[in-house]
């Protein structure tokens, strides 16, 4: 299983094989769960979001064009699921917004600095407008490019651009406390 | 970090880095283990061949017995019409026969089912 194509895997899936999506859950998790938390912020809910998605992919996997990457066509069910799950979670209450950016608290030490480094990252990553959010990790953090995460996000290319340099300017200027690290 | 301009069109390995671990969660093989246990829970995979044969075995079956049953009803009337009806053709054929006009005797070639049927309908 572990040396089979994406599209392979899929086609098992298709025909109900486990093993086949287990290996597609496997390969797939990490980005599915940062991306949705990206989206949604918290952990939990980013959890139960890609959940959702890998279930809805392995419902809908015959749409699935096997000539085409995989991953952009699950991240985008995933992120589907996340936004859908975040407008939910807008209409049951409103959601607390921390009335600051984390400041730089020089801790006892390194790690401590480091883990408020990623507290204030990810608030500014959660001020930001959601397909910003998702256009700048999905190009900084997975790799993907402006014509796939355009796919993902069912948006022009330039739109991509865009988003990735606004959330990168909002990111560098939330981080000015961290220039030096 | 070090920051390059916004404008850059390749990925910021820093950004990148630093977005990875700010994002990161724990507990990989268990959250795999959870969506298998609910893609299993929930039936989401396609059911297997034997699963969906048997789900059609008893309508399968049932409409089996309908069709058998209608064709042995249809070939027990069939079979029953052969022995007891007699044709139009036959009935008129016979009692042309019985009471033939001249005309049907005085040639050799035999009538006509037309001809049959027309004299028989002369008053």
């Amino acid at each position: 299983m572990k040396e089979m194509r994406d599209a392979e895997l899929a086609a098992l899936a298709q025909a109900g094989d486990r093993e086949a999506f287990g290996e597609l859950v496997t390969r797939y998790a990490a980005s599915a769960r940062r991306v949705a938390r990206a989206v949604l912020g918290n952990l939990e809910d980013a959890d139960d979001a890609t959940q959702d998605g890998f279930l809805s992919a392995l419902r809908h996997v015959g749409r699935y064009d096997p000539n085409r990457p995989f991953g952009p066509w699950l991240l985008r069910i995933v992120t589907n699921a996340a936004t859908d799950r975040l407008r939910r979670r807008r209409v049951r209450a409103t959601e607390a917004i921390p009335p600051t950016l984390a400041t730089r608290d020089p801790g006892p030490d390194r790690e401590a600095d480091r883990t408020a480094l990623h507290a204030a990252l990810r608030q500014g990553l959660a001020a930001l407008p959601e397909r910003q959010r998702v256009a700048v990790v999905l190009f900084d953090v997975e790799g993907y490019t402006h014509a796939e995460i355009a796919e993902v996000l069912g948006i022009p290319v330039g739109t991509v651009r865009s988003h990735v340099f606004h959330a990168r300017r909002a990111l560098r200027t939330a981080l000015t406390a961290w220039k030096d690290w | 970090m070090n920051w390059s301009s916004p404008f850059d069109h390749r990925p910021h390995p820093e950004l990148g880095a630093l977005l990875r671990e700010a994002l990161a969660a724990d507990g990989e093989p268990a959250f795999a283990a959870r969506v298998l246990a609910a893609a299993q829970q929930r039936s989401a995979y396609g059911a297997p061949w034997w699963q969906v044969l048997g789900a059609w075995a008893r309508p399968g079956v049932a409409a089996a017995l309908v069709l058998l049953a209608g064709a042995t009803i249809w070939l027990t009337n069939a079979s029953s019409r052969n022995e007891a009806d007699t044709t139009l053709e036959e009935v008129l054929l016979a009692t042309a026969e019985a009471v033939a006009p001249p005309f049907f005797t005085a040639t050799m070639a035999p009538p006509t089912f037309d001809v049959v049927l027309a004299s028989s309908f002369e008053p």
